[in-house]
């Protein structure tokens, strides 16, 4: 199996406070809109009466996502241009010289990675700090993680560790573009189907 | 639906008109049964030719507002292994080239008549691939709502009922604006008004056929899983005015087909008909527009 460089994201233990996305835009000045890093807030559930009583049966976790460099990029194959490409390390990065800025990867990518740079015509995405990678540092949005959520490393490392659960909801079933992604799942993503929950920051990302 | 995707819009219908106009060309010089006399068809054959030319270089321009960064366009054919994007412009090339070359063909060789026909059948075959590719884009495994038979069965239906309706338009005002008709004797005369008699019925169909699927659609993405559902409730929530629009449109122009032929049983003639053909064509265009802004707003991913 090649290398392929990871992400590892504790949902159970995501606070919702932003602040992997705040340095991934502060490191890679991304521009006004651009959400290389998002995370999603998922709310849902209800109150339900019992007897005299209301009781409340409500969830709420945070996925903190990135792009997952998967391991079959839909964004890679779709791509007319080739500016998509993968680096031996697995990383999926975009050549803004050979980009047209037609915004097909915008259409496929399933966890809404690519994203279009209007000032300057060309798609642009996370590409996992590859020059502090380089270096032998993490990214910045783990370095950024006040409550340790977030881990990069190598896939296979990551799921000896940490498992192999890649999808909870709304996050698309794994075998799509299998994500590189070992993700550790809230206690509320488990056994919940979609009309359950939602996104509730959907203008926000 | 992001206002970027109206060069989509005019770009996918402009394309599949040329391919649809050149098919009833086609049909039109080489099935015995509506078959034009010749005189009739050089007078039609050439203005529709350069009208496809035009069409098409119209259709390239207006590709090119839905790009970011049109300066590296010709980096859209790096990716003929994987990319239908890629597949799809290629496809297109080949046609404008091969009916390039057809046109010369048609006009320096115009007795050779076996060479004109592979020509028009291989350009023909070009333009379908053409369509096929352009289907592959949308059908995408994260958006459901457009990875079903419902994507090529539009663009093909589009494609006939444009190139019929293109047909039936511009021969009947060519053949009115020149004064063709007191040329023709009466015999020819009733062969031209029967060659548009079927050209109206196969638009006639085409518009039930596209009425019945605009149904079955709504209802095959309302019935269906999470995804498919989400793409309906972007229809009917957010467009629910567009569908309306395109049913009453439909239905207008359903009606007025059954009148013209019914007008035709009667007097064996349509072309007295000449100054509705303008409005009939306009609201054929106008469905297809509503049609295909529909395709784009019923957008919805797996995921996030």
């Amino acid at each position: 199996m090649k290398k392929q460089c990871a992400f590892y994201i504790d949902t159970s233990r995501c606070s919702g406070c932003k602040a992997c996305q705040a340095a991934c835009s502060d490191k890679h000045d991304t521009g006004n809109g651009i959400l290389w890093r998002r995370v999603y807030e998922i709310s849902g559930g209800n109150w339900i009466q019992e007897g005299n009583a209301w009781i409340h049966k409500v969830y709420a976790y945070n996925i903190s996502m990135a792009c997952n460099h998967c391991e079959d990029p839909i964004c890679v194959k779709t791509c007319p241009t080739k500016a998509m490409y993968k680096r031996k390390d697995g990383i999926v990065l975009i050549d803004d010289k050979k980009c047209i800025g037609c915004r097909y990867c915008e259409w496929a990518c399933p966890y809404g990675s690519p994203q279009y740079n209007s000032d300057k015509g060309v798609m642009t995405k996370c590409t996992l700090c590859y020059d502090y990678i380089d270096e032998g540092k993490n990214p910045s949005c783990v370095d950024a993680c006040p409550m340790r959520v977030l881990e990069f490393g190598e896939l296979k490392q990551l799921r000896k560790k940490h498992g192999d659960i890649a999808e909870i909801y709304p996050l698309p079933d794994k075998n799509v573009t299998k994500p590189a992604v070992v993700i550790t799942p809230h206690k509320d993503s488990i056994n919940k189907s979609g009309n359950l929950l939602a996104v509730a920051n959907k203008e926000e990302v | 639906m992001d206002f970027s995707e109206w060069p989509l819009i005019l770009f996918t219908l402009m394309i599949q008109m040329s391919v649809g106009t050149f098919l009833f060309l086609g049909i039109l010089h080489d099935v015995a049964f509506v078959r034009l006399e010749e005189r009739v068809f050089s007078e039609v054959g050439n203005h529709l030719l350069k009208l496809i030319a035009f069409i098409l270089f119209i259709a390239f321009i207006v590709a090119s507002f839905h790009l970011g960064n049109p300066v590296n366009a010709v980096n859209s054919l790096n990716n003929l292994e994987s990319s239908w994007l890629s597949r799809e412009i290629l496809s297109i090339i080949l046609f404008t080239i091969s009916g390039g070359i057809f046109l010369f063909i048609y006009k320096k060789y115009s007795r050779n008549k076996k060479l004109v026909f592979t020509f028009a059948l291989f350009t023909t075959l070009l333009g379908f691939i053409a369509i096929a590719s352009m289907s592959m884009i949308y059908m995408l495994k994260t958006v459901p709502v457009w990875n079903n038979v419902f994507t090529p069965i539009s663009f093909y239906l589009s494609a006939l009922l444009l190139g019929s309706g293109v047909m039936f338009y511009s021969l009947i005002r060519i053949m009115r604006r020149r004064f063709f008709l007191t040329a023709l004797d009466e015999s020819s005369g009733e062969k031209l008004n029967y060659t548009l008699n079927f050209l109206l019925v196969v638009i006639t169909f085409l518009l039930f056929l596209n009425l019945t699927i605009t149904f079955i659609q709504i209802i095959f993405l309302g019935s269906g899983n999470d995804p498919l559902k989400a793409g309906y409730n972007l229809l009917i929530e957010e467009n629910l005015f567009f569908i309306i629009v395109k049913v009453i449109l439909l239905i207008i122009v359903l009606t007025l087909s059954f009148l013209i032929i019914k007008h035709y049983r009667l007097n064996k003639s349509l072309f007295e008909l000449y100054k509705y053909s303008t409005l009939y064509f306009i609201l054929i265009l106008i469905i297809e527009l509503i049609g295909r802004y529909l395709f784009y707003a019923s957008y919805h991913r797996i995921g996030v």
